[in-house]
């Protein structure tokens, strides 16, 4: 673990920019990083105000319920292109390959560590596209209080997914790429893919605009991205967490609270239907102790049933490249 | 307690496939205080066979242990008793040299006293300690190797593995880590060094091998090899007989 953050630590500082402009020496860099770094600042904020924009015109439209589901494919998909065209020269070519891999690191905490790294770097673009629509959706929604931190939390969870995918991805067209002689064919076909898709979406925006067609486009697209939660099942989780989940929360947190500080019974003389005093002593046991209690089974469960060891994960490892058969597997398992 | 070479490389295969080896039956014992030297032509197979010592490169058969350690089963134990150094090496370009030896230094668990002692004394004698706080990128070829050398030595390995450590030096620096390397192993450290420089390799090294298309052709003490001859006659010589 505390390999693992140093090298975290010292891949952020060896691209920070704000390093390279404390201890460079040329004025030309200096002066260039901190155009890039005011650059970066505009980009964000457009990037935030397009998405405000479009939200409103959902919410002008009725759509508002769209947003989340949005947020999220919004956020997968930029997580998904970033990684896809990153993870080739970045997860599995580096430069400095040979110098980390010969230091006292494991394959494994190298490659977490870098992918780790991707997505602390590219996170302000997530955070600002989720940030946005979140103003946006509970300008127009008016949803619960608790939904606005669920919806950052989730902000922060949801782009390991499609990333997850994308090095995964990226990972096959390495390898299918690296038996032909030409090895960056695959991926320069990818990228002219999405730059030609990138423009003609323009000119769809254009002509959509052009023909009046805003209101039943956004129609369309609310009824495209619900759908689209039905396959892209992160987008129905980080809709229904953010709906549903926070209602459930908010009425689970009253419980115990309630449980706990202010539970008293009613007289049956006073009050028809309610249970009587020993009733009421029964349903205070039963709330304050099951909310109590079954958190702290799951917990123990968790921590004892489902974290396999570093040498089990070696093993089963070694069995998935086909360094060892399954019998030997089995056996060293039950050795462990 | 049973005595281990610090480097035993053991039929040593590395293969790219399609028959193509880039070594073959590699055999080597390299003990404690030894300068070992790996003399070879250009793509001969010292880079493949010095890349698999110190755990960059898998190797199809044999093995290489190092103290006693296996390099394919216990590669931590192997690492942290090793420092590489390539023959070009890539560092963290907007990094300090402080930066990167204090990253060093943090992955090898060196106290910050010692740290401080080490790295000073190994930046006077090469001459950089007013680069140390500029950017990595801002230094020649000379004083990336410098830095690198010094992140080398800066955990006192047992085992010194180094890829053309000559190349790009100047000479006072040449001189130095020369006098460094005699240093380490009077205190028990090994170092094993390629090159296909003959004159660094004959002053420096008490033994020798030497490698020629994936395969060692000549091996041991530099009396045995060249037999009063100079070390460039030997090697010619063992050169046209294979």
């Amino acid at each position: 673990m505390k390999n693992s953050l140093l090298l975290l630590k010292t891949l952020l500082l060896s691209t920070a920019q704000w390093n390279i402009y404390r201890h460079s020496t040329d004025k030309k860099k200096r002066r260039k990083i901190a155009l890039g770094f005011i650059g970066r600042v505009l980009l964000y904020a457009m990037i935030m105000l397009s998405c405000i924009f479009m939200c409103i015109g959902y919410g002008h439209y009725g759509l508002s319920d769209a947003v989340p589901v949005l947020c999220a494919l919004s956020a997968s998909v930029i997580a998904f292109v970033f990684t896809l065209f990153r993870t080739n020269g970045y997860l599995f070519a580096f430069k400095e390959y040979d110098m980390l891999l010969s230091l006292p690191f494991k394959a494994g905490t190298v490659a977490g560590c870098k992918f780790l790294y991707m997505y602390l770097k590219a996170l302000p673009w997530y955070i600002s596209i989720s940030l946005a629509m979140l103003i946006g959706y509970g300008y127009y929604a008016k949803p619960p209080a608790a939904s606005f931190p669920i919806w950052l939390l989730l902000s922060l969870v949801l782009p390991l997914i499609p990333m997850l995918l994308a090095a995964f991805i990226g990972f096959l067209i390495a390898r299918i790429s690296s038996r032909f002689q030409k090895t960056n064919i695959v991926q320069t076909v990818l990228t002219v893919v999405f730059v030609l898709a990138i423009f003609s979406l323009r000119f769809v925006l254009e002509s959509i605009f052009r023909n009046h067609q805003v209101e039943s486009t956004l129609r369309s697209a609310a009824a495209m991205t619900q759908s689209a939660s039905r396959y892209y099942l992160p987008a129905a989780w980080f809709s229904n967490a953010v709906t549903k989940l926070s209602a459930a929360l908010m009425s689970s947190l009253s419980l115990v609270l309630l449980a706990l500080f202010g539970f008293s019974a009613g007289s049956a003389d006073t009050v028809t239907g309610v249970v009587d005093q020993v009733g009421a002593k029964g349903c205070w046991h039963v709330l304050t102790w099951i909310s109590a209690i079954g958190p702290v089974i799951a917990i123990l469960i968790l921590v004892k049933c489902y974290k396999l060891r570093d040498k089990e994960v070696g093993v089963i490892a070694m069995y998935n490249n086909g360094e060892i058969s399954k019998e030997e597997c089995e056996r060293k398992l039950r050795e462990l | 307690m049973s005595h281990h070479a610090m480097l035993e490389i053991k039929h040593y295969s590395k293969s790219y496939g399609k028959g193509k080896n880039a070594a073959e039956d590699v055999c080597l014992t390299v003990e404690s205080g030894d300068i070992y030297g790996f003399i070879g032509h250009n793509g001969a197979g010292k880079s493949t066979t010095i890349r698999a010592i110190v755990g960059v490169l898998d190797f199809t058969e044999g093995e290489i242990y190092i103290d006693g350690h296996s390099v394919k089963d216990e590669p931590m134990e192997c690492k942290k008793i090793t420092a590489y150094l390539p023959d070009n090496p890539d560092l963290y370009e907007n990094l300090t040299g402080i930066q990167y030896l204090n990253f060093i230094a943090d992955v090898f668990g060196i106290g910050t006293h010692e740290r401080e002692q080490r790295i000073l004394r190994y930046a006077d004698l090469f001459e950089i300690t007013d680069s140390l706080s500029d950017l990595i990128g801002s230094y020649s070829h000379g004083m990336k190797q410098k830095i690198a050398i010094i992140s080398a030595l800066i955990h006192k390995p047992k085992l010194l593995v180094l890829d053309e450590p000559f190349v790009g030096l100047d000479p006072k620096a040449s001189f130095i880590l020369k006098k460094l390397m005699h240093e380490m192993c009077e205190s028990g450290t090994a170092v094993f060094f390629s090159t296909h420089v003959l004159d660094v390799a004959e002053k420096l090294c008490n033994k020798i091998a030497i490698i020629k298309n994936g395969k060692i052709i000549a091996s041991g003490t530099m009396e045995e090899l060249t037999r009063g001859h100079s070390l460039e006659e030997a090697f010619l010589e063992t050169d046209d007989e294979k």
